[in-house]
């Protein structure tokens, strides 16, 4: 109470104004200076207070709070002094005074230290700055997450796919109707089968059990060796191998047809495994065969007439120097016997040629060997010139024959390559009696020759008849495919023979020449065993 | 030997064959029976041997390298149209070829030939 009443005592002291000289312009001067600053002071703090309470996030809050407190006080100050104009209560003003150096002083003492701590504190720009960054690098990791969750989906895919696609090999490898399998090339040469298919297993009588894992020859003991030599051949000429091989097997003779592909290791290149796949067609050879054996019966029917006239020739013969010898024995009371015994020679040798002939009939119209085996074209090749030789020369065509003094055996059937021959003489006779009847009188010649090189065997059969216009050469290896009326044939023969040439490992082509057709032959020549 | 009518000279008869055996077979027979035979091995020479030395009768195959015997036939007729002629077909497409061969004067046999009939064909065409 004491105090209070010393601060609102005025007695002892004159007020401010009189410093002044109480001039107005002075007074006025301060007193709005003084209230103006004073009202200032009090609205700053009130701001502060308002922005500390709204900026939750506010860092350093006690520095506002003390910022205000000291504003305040200043502002307290400066309404005193307008105060004191008049009343003269400097104790009072004294006191705020020091109040207000109070908080100044320690404003002033807390705001120091802090200072590296609020240099410290981001800008506005750095914030901005940041900000960006910050928001790249959400926008960064959104992208990430996103292409994650694709490359995530497509693993799913890839993975669902791969699934499908392994069911479906499986799929493809279970219900294949031919037979697959596949062999191990191991680093020493010999060969292990890592994997057949259920074909395989039905076609070989045996469970993939007794064939996987183990070698040809202990999978197959009968066929292994020709096995591991056909799979070793693939593996050292790195080439797509084909090739047919017969197995015996209870239900008999089986052909297959099999093809074996060479699979390397990418890095080393060794050919690590054979990938092979088996066809059964011993019922397509079969078919094949009967076919080739009607044909040659049916090329037998179209050389009738022509065999007819080689039979009746030495018949003939035979037929007159018989009765001839007989009359004279009946005639003669003392018969010349050197002229019969120059009748017997006579019958003799036709009876002989006969018999050739008939040889040759039953060698060709006979069923040839059951499997391909090594032979000497240059035989068959003959054979069927002689066999038609004769009966073309009386038709005015002449046959020359051009064989080489030995030529490369070749791997087949030696009837089949004489029907093949045989076929193409019939043709080439056909198309120069077309030739003739076509205003070309002088046609008659035929050449056959072989040629052999390291390519293979070559046959060619040239004649100098009608020719082939380009539609006909592309369409006459078809079967049934004819040219000439139904008497002449059926148009077999060359779909046979291609047929039988393609058999063999070889191609028959026909090719134009300036007057006339060549049929060209090339077979692969079987290396010297 | 001969059976023949004893004429003053054999007669003259012209065997046409590409196969010799047979011609050669029946050059013999005929021989002996006692005619003069001379044998050519297709048409051609079978013209200019009755050019320079005509035969009474031919004997011809019907299938020959070159001139064929319907041809020879026809130009053998074309000099001598009552040239008496004897036609041996070989085999199975004899109909065809051996129809153009008719006339009174001409004969058909088929191979392989009886010799006996053929001797009395060639009695009875140059009789």
């Amino acid at each position: 109470m004491d105090l209070l009443a010393v601060l609102m005592d005025p007695a002892p002291y004159m007020p401010h104004g009189m410093c002044l000289l109480w001039q107005p312009g002075l007074i006025w001067v301060h007193l709005v200076s003084d209230v103006l600053t004073g009202l200032a002071y009090f609205s700053i703090p009130l701001a502060l207070l308002v922005f500390a309470r709204r900026r939750e996030d506010l860092v350093y809050r006690w520095v506002f709070l003390l910022f205000g407190a000291f504003i305040f006080a200043c502002g307290t100050t400066h309404f005193l002094g307008a105060w004191t104009l008049w009343n003269p209560d400097y104790l009072a003003q004294g006191v705020v005074k020091a109040f207000t150096a109070a908080v100044s002083v320690l404003t002033a003492a807390a705001l120091w230290p802090l200072l590296p701590q609020a240099l410290a504190l981001p800008s506005r720009g750095q914030l901005e700055r940041a900000n960006v960054a910050l928001a790249g690098q959400v926008t960064e990791r959104e992208r990430a997450e996103t292409e994650l969750r694709q490359a995530n989906r497509r693993l799913e895919e890839a993975y669902r796919a791969l699934k499908e696609s392994e069911a479906r090999y499986a799929g493809i490898l279970n219900h294949a109707a031919d037979s697959i399998f596949v062999v191990g090339v191991e680093p020493d040469g010999s060969f292990r089968y890592l994997q057949v298919n259920p074909a395989l297993e039905r076609e070989v009588g045996r469970p993939a059990e007794a064939i996987v894992g183990r070698t040809p020859e202990e999978a197959f003991p009968a066929a292994g060796a020709a096995l591991a030599a056909a799979y070793r051949r693939c593996a050292e000429s790195r080439a797509v191998a084909r090739y047919e091989e017969a197995l015996e097997r209870q239900a008999g003779r089986q052909v297959w047809q099999t093809v074996l592909v060479p699979v390397a290791d990418p890095e080393t290149g060794r050919i690590v495994q054979l990938v092979g796949t088996a066809r059964n067609v011993t019922e397509h050879r079969a078919l094949q065969e009967e076919l080739a054996q009607a044909s040659k019966l049916a090329t037998l029917g179209t050389m009738a007439a022509g065999i007819a006239h080689e039979m009746s020739q030495p018949l003939n013969a035979i037929r007159i120097t018989a009765a001839d010898c007989g009359l004279l024995l009946e005639e003669e009371e003392a018969p010349d016997l050197g002229y019969v015994k120059q009748g017997l020679d006579t019958i003799r040798d036709q009876a002989a040629r006969m018999g050739g002939i008939v040889d040759q009939m039953r060698q060709f119209g006979r069923r040839g060997p059951a499997r391909a085996e090594p032979f000497d074209p240059a035989g068959p090749v003959r054979r069927a010139v002689d066999l038609v030789g004769r009966h073309f020369a009386s038709a005015d065509i002449a046959v020359e024959l051009v064989l080489p003094e030995t030529l490369p055996r070749v791997m087949g059937k030696a009837g089949q390559l004489e029907q093949v021959v045989l076929n193409l003489l019939a043709n080439a006779r056909d198309a120069i009696e077309e030739a003739r009847r076509d205003g070309r009188p002088g046609a008659g010649r035929i050449r056959v020759a072989a040629a052999a090189d390291r390519r293979g065997l070559t046959l060619t059969v040239d004649d100098d008849g009608i020719g082939l216009s380009g539609e006909v050469a592309e369409r006459i290896f078809d079967p049934f495919f004819t040219t000439k009326d139904g008497e002449k044939g059926m148009g077999l023969g060359l779909s046979i023979s291609s047929s039988i040439v393609t058999g063999m490992g070889g191609r028959i082509e026909a090719r134009p020449l300036a007057a006339g057709t060549r049929f060209l032959i090339t077979l692969p020549v079987r290396e010297a065993a | 030997m001969s059976a023949e009518p004893a004429d003053l000279l054999p007669i003259h008869l012209l065997i046409v064959d590409d196969e010799a055996i047979s011609a050669l077979a029946l050059e013999r027979f005929l021989g002996r029976k006692g005619f003069r035979v001379s044998v050519a091995g297709d048409g051609e020479k079978a013209l200019a041997i009755q050019e320079r030395d005509p035969a009474r009768l031919v004997v011809t195959d019907v299938r020959m390298p070159r001139c064929s015997g319907g041809e020879l036939v026809q130009r053998l007729r074309r000099e001598d149209p009552s040239l008496p002629v004897i036609v041996m077909t070989g085999y199975m497409a004899a109909d065809a070829e051996t129809a153009g061969f008719t006339g009174p004067n001409t004969v058909v046999l088929q191979k392989p030939l009886d010799v006996e009939e053929l001797l009395a064909h060639i009695r009875r065409l140059v009789a």
